[in-house]
């Protein structure tokens, strides 16, 4: 089988070396197989079937008070939520972030910094704070991102002893 | 942030690159970050940010505490700028798909020059225009561009090519907002600003979840309220989503519904009293459309028989008060109620809300009122609400359409880049526009093609047909974007048609693109963009370009270069301009302002490769469109000075509210209001007689549920900038379906499970989402389109406001069913 195999490969070898690619239309070497990959969109399939169904991905169960902080994307960026928000609100109200995060509490929560401060209370324009932080899931990053080495490590907390 | 010129030559490390981004703005701070001024490139907003660069590398962004529109504030879409260039699978060259070296629709994207892609590029368009005329090629462009990109595009394609087969993206996103402004004011954009929100008593959004999707304009809104007690802000929605959050009231109405409440509203409006009827008579006019209008589907589709007005669906006649009267008198509270599912007690607070003369009242909408098969009709309807009660044009008083791009107002929609358009709101069907636009543009007369074009969905449906054979996409994910995309990925895929997608990420429509151009990013150009409240805002180059992308600017005018006057225009006109023989497109349009615009003395790619400043070229030869006629904007320099200026920019002064005496110089003394838009009808604006008509494709009995589609806070568009940052992936890793608690319990599926949605059109499966962010009421569905993953545009329908043209993404008809998990599709 293997000899009959060889023996159909060399003509179509030859063939396909008699086979030489139109003057008109620009010549290049066959792309490998990695490079073909390397232009993907972010989806599994063709553009006509269905693409594989993501993982389930799950954001954190961790209770507020000592969840750790996570790492910055870079000097001074926003930071993100390492802890469960399930049960918590903002309405009207009342802020419930605040609950743990206002200035002064003590719960080794970063606190409100100056520049959300209107005098001794948080800025209404900064009140609702789910327009800029937000909880982190597990999903895993569908592509590298160059800047991702400006991260800043997370600082610990401090938590004031009683 | 000023550095003298001492500072400057101290910091002798970064001197270099100061000089490269150039002073004033520019200033060192510590760790080697040099800071310039610029805008976010996401939404319609458009909140200043400052850029950080080291290295020619953007390394931080923050809210610009000086900007005007968000004072140093952004969202976190906005904090995470520094990363949106920076995805490992950026484009870096151009791409031909090839098989063994030759170009074949059916192989593999393979690295190219541009000078091979060009080459196929310019075979393609000569061979269309050749065999089948300039018809058969298009453009899709983008209120994404910059200001002068969408200039180039309306040069090339129209003065160039001579066809007026360019469209925007804009086109599903502000196409009813633009024509419910033409048909109610006769002139386009807000005359209002956002300074509106800080006088008003009311902020009432329609279908508008502005909490997600203008968050820096509702953190505005929350200010407002929160500051104020007797400030209220209601939310009418089909969902129940954030922006109620803060709300004092929300209003949950069945789709479509809208018309018939805006109707209502008017009806009580008059019915008590509250007209202001020295405004509404000094003011108005009154206006009926027709109402066989069909959906803008294919001639062929059964909603689109009978339906005399189809092609015609703009008609109109001049009525009077009693006649309007009349016709809303038909929307009782007890009507609206029906259509709409609110109570009457719901819709009478509304409605009292808009009636009280002391409220001052500021209505948000976008998306919901815009992308709807009676798009211009409903932006007319709420026009009507703050026309009979003079809340209009004045501070806290505003009927407030929001943009959804960053520059489809300061491109798309001031620029022209439409299937009808030229610049400044003028039009390719009227004689007296084209010849403006020929004189300024220095074309004999008769270049200019008085068809109009292809609009967006005519476009595809071309394509379908091949009678449009080329297709070029700039800034844009037509093949995530459309409704109905099946269609429009097979026409994609037919032989007879070449596609060509500028992009910076592989995309679903580089998945289909037969050349793919590697393109810069808004930091990696100097760059315009106009947004929601007239504010065109300027920005410099901040790095240098890597491997061989390049602007979609640079992409026009270098490919405009092979097109010469002579194979693209007729014998009489070259005739008629025997100076132009042997001159291309590029001499013509771009090239003969080299002389005039030296190149600048900072970074600037554009000028380097062209040899002189084309951008302002193109800004100084653009602004004669708008200056003296309602558009005026300032020179070029300016801008750079500036954080953006409201036009019109009349003497140097920018426009915070139009419309209005003494805000407006456009309005003569003694006159209080003028809607100058109307000059030949009195400049009085339209109040509109349309009545409520159900959506084009309803649930039934097969397919049981509504299926809404929208956006989240974390991501923009089709993704393909946020999904490649990793903290705002985490945030939301893909689109889920958002089901009612107990429609999710009666077919078994519970939060997180697969499920697959399904029309006519095609379906999706994804992870079930309950009791998230947007509770869903019973019988609806929520997807929203960021995830190239989930397909929701294959489920969705292409059927079109008839007068704009814009698709309704937000009512179709689905079925919905639990997956098991590793079921084949």
């Amino acid at each position: 089988m293997k000899n009959l195999y060889i023996a159909l490969l060399i003509p179509a070898l030859l063939f396909a070396a008699a086979c030489t690619p139109a003057a008109e239309e620009p010549q290049k070497p066959k792309v490998t197989a990695p490079e073909a990959a390397a232009i993907k969109a972010l989806r599994s399939n063709s553009m006509f079937e269905e693409s594989a169904l993501a993982d389930a991905a799950t954001y954190s169960e961790e209770q507020p008070f000592g969840s750790q902080r996570l790492p910055r994307a870079f000097k001074e960026a926003v930071p993100q939520i390492p802890h469960s928000i399930e049960g918590l609100s903002i309405t009207a109200e009342s802020n419930e972030c605040l609950g743990c995060h206002e200035q002064g509490k003590g719960y080794g929560a970063p606190e409100v910094p100056a520049s959300h401060m209107d005098g001794k209370q948080l800025s209404n324009a900064r009140f609702l704070c789910n327009l800029c932080h937000v909880p982190q899931s597990n999903a895993k990053p569908l592509v590298k991102n160059e800047n991702d080495k400006l991260a800043i490590p997370a600082v610990k907390p401090k938590v004031e002893t009683e | 942030m000023k550095t003298t010129r001492r500072e400057f030559l101290k910091a002798s490390a970064a001197a270099a690159v100061l000089a490269s981004v150039g002073l004033p703005f520019a200033a060192l701070a510590d760790d080697g970050i040099v800071w310039d001024k610029s805008v976010c490139r996401f939404c319609g907003t458009g909140c200043g940010v400052l850029i950080g660069v080291r290295n020619n590398r953007v390394v931080a962004t923050k809210g610009d505490p000086a900007a005007p529109v968000n004072k140093g504030l952004n969202c976190i879409k906005g904090y995470f700028l520094s990363k949106i260039m920076y995805g490992q699978d950026r484009l870096k060259k151009p791409l031909i798909r090839m098989s063994n070296g030759k170009f074949d629709k059916a192989g593999v994207l393979t690295e190219a020059t541009w000078e091979e892609a060009f080459n196929l590029m310019e075979n393609r368009f000569k061979t269309a225009i050749k065999t089948k005329g300039a018809d058969s090629v298009a453009m899709f462009g983008s209120g994404q561009w910059t200001i002068w990109e969408g200039y180039a595009a309306v040069k090339f394609m129209k003065a160039g090519l001579r066809t007026n087969n360019l469209d925007p993206n804009a086109r599903h996103c502000m196409a009813s907002a633009v024509a419910g402004f033409m048909t109610t004011f006769g002139i386009d954009e807000p005359m209002g600003c956002y300074d509106d929100i800080e006088s008003a008593d009311s902020i009432i959004l329609w279908g508008a979840n502005m909490a997600e999707m203008h968050p820096i304009l509702f953190s505005r809104v929350a200010n407002r309220k929160l500051s104020n007690s007797g400030v209220k802000l209601f939310n009418m929605s089909t969902i129940h989503n954030r922006s109620s959050d803060i709300a004092d009231q929300t209003f949950i109405f069945a789709p479509q519904s809208d018309l018939a409440i805006a109707n209502y509203i008017a009806n009580y409006i008059i019915k008590s009293g509250a007209v202001n009827e020295e405004f509404v008579s000094k003011h108005c006019n009154f206006k009926k459309g027709v109402t066989d209008i069909g959906y803008g589907l294919r001639a062929e589709h059964p909603k689109e028989q009978g339906q005399a007005n189809r092609s015609s669906a703009g008609k109109s006649e001049m009525v009077n008060f009693a006649e309007y009267k009349k016709f809303v008198s038909e929307y009782t509270a007890e009507k609206a109620a029906e259509i709409s599912g609110l109570t009457e007690d719901e819709l009478l607070t509304l409605a009292k809300e808009y009636a009280n003369p002391k409220r001052r009242i500021v209505s948000f909408w976008t998306m919901g009122m815009n992308q709807h098969t009676r798009g211009t009709w409903i932006n007319n309807l709420v026009y009507n609400i703050h026309l009979l009660t003079g809340k209009i044009a004045d501070p806290g008083n505003s009927p407030y359409s929001l943009t959804g791009q960053p520059s489809a107002c300061g491109t798309a929609r001031e620029v022209g880049t439409f299937a009808h358009r030229l610049p400044a709101d003028m039009v390719v069907k009227k004689p007296e526009h084209r010849k403006r636009a020929e004189e300024i543009w220095d074309l004999p007369a008769g270049t200019i093609n008085p068809k109009v074009g292809t609009h967006a969905v005519a476009m595809m449906r071309a394509l379908e047909d091949k009678k449009v054979n080329v297709l070029w996409v700039q800034c844009a994910n037509p093949f995530q974007d459309f409704a109905n995309l099946e269609p429009w990925l097979k026409a994609a895929k037919d032989p007879a048609n070449f596609i060509i997608v500028s992009d910076v990420y592989p995309s679903a429509s580089t998945e289909v693109a037969d050349v793919v151009l590697p393109t810069a990013m808004i930091y990696e150009k100097e760059g315009a963009y106009g947004n929601a409240e007239r504010r065109t805002q300027f920005w410099k180059q901040q790095v240098a370009v890597k491997d061989d992308r390049r602007s979609d600017l640079w992409q026009i005018a270098e490919f405009s270069k092979r097109f010469k006057l002579e194979d693209v225009w007729t014998k009489e006109l070259m005739m008629a301009r025997p100076d132009l023989k042997g001159k291309t497109i590029y001499d013509q349009m771009f090239g003969r302002y080299e002389k005039q615009f030296p190149s600048p003395n900072w970074m600037n790619d554009e000028a380097e490769a062209f040899g002189f400043h084309i951008q302002k070229a193109m800004w100084e030869e653009y602004r004669l469109f708008g200056n003296g006629r309602g558009h005026d904007l300032a020179e070029y320099d300016r801008y750079h000075k500036e954080h953006g200026l409201r036009w019109p920019v009349v003497n140097g002064k920018e426009t915070a509210r139009r419309f209005r005496e003494g805000e407006d110089p456009y309005v003569p003394a003694g006159k209080g209001y003028s809607f100058y838009g109307n000059e030949k009808t009195d400049n009085r604006a339209n109040i509109w007689l349309r009545p409520y008509q159900p959506a084009a494709e309803s649930p039934d009995v097969e397919y049981p549920l509504w299926l809404c589609t929208g956006r989240v806070l974390e991501h923009w568009h089709s993704g393909t900038m946020t999904r490649r940052v990793a903290e705002l992936h985490k945030a939301v890793p893909y689109a889920t379906v958002s089901i009612h608690p107990e429609e999710a319990k009666a077919a078994g599926i519970s939060n997180g499970d697969a499920v697959k949605v399904e029309s006519r059109r095609g379906h999706i499966v994804a992870h079930a989402e309950i009791g998230g962010r947007n509770k869903v009421p019973k019988g609806t569905v929520y997807v929203p389109w960021f995830d190239e993953g989930v397909l929701i545009n294959k489920l969705t329908l292409d059927a079109t406001c008839p007068i704009s043209k814009q698709t309704d993404y937000k009512k179709c008809a689905v079925k919905l069913s639990k997956v098991a998990v590793g079921a084949a599709s």
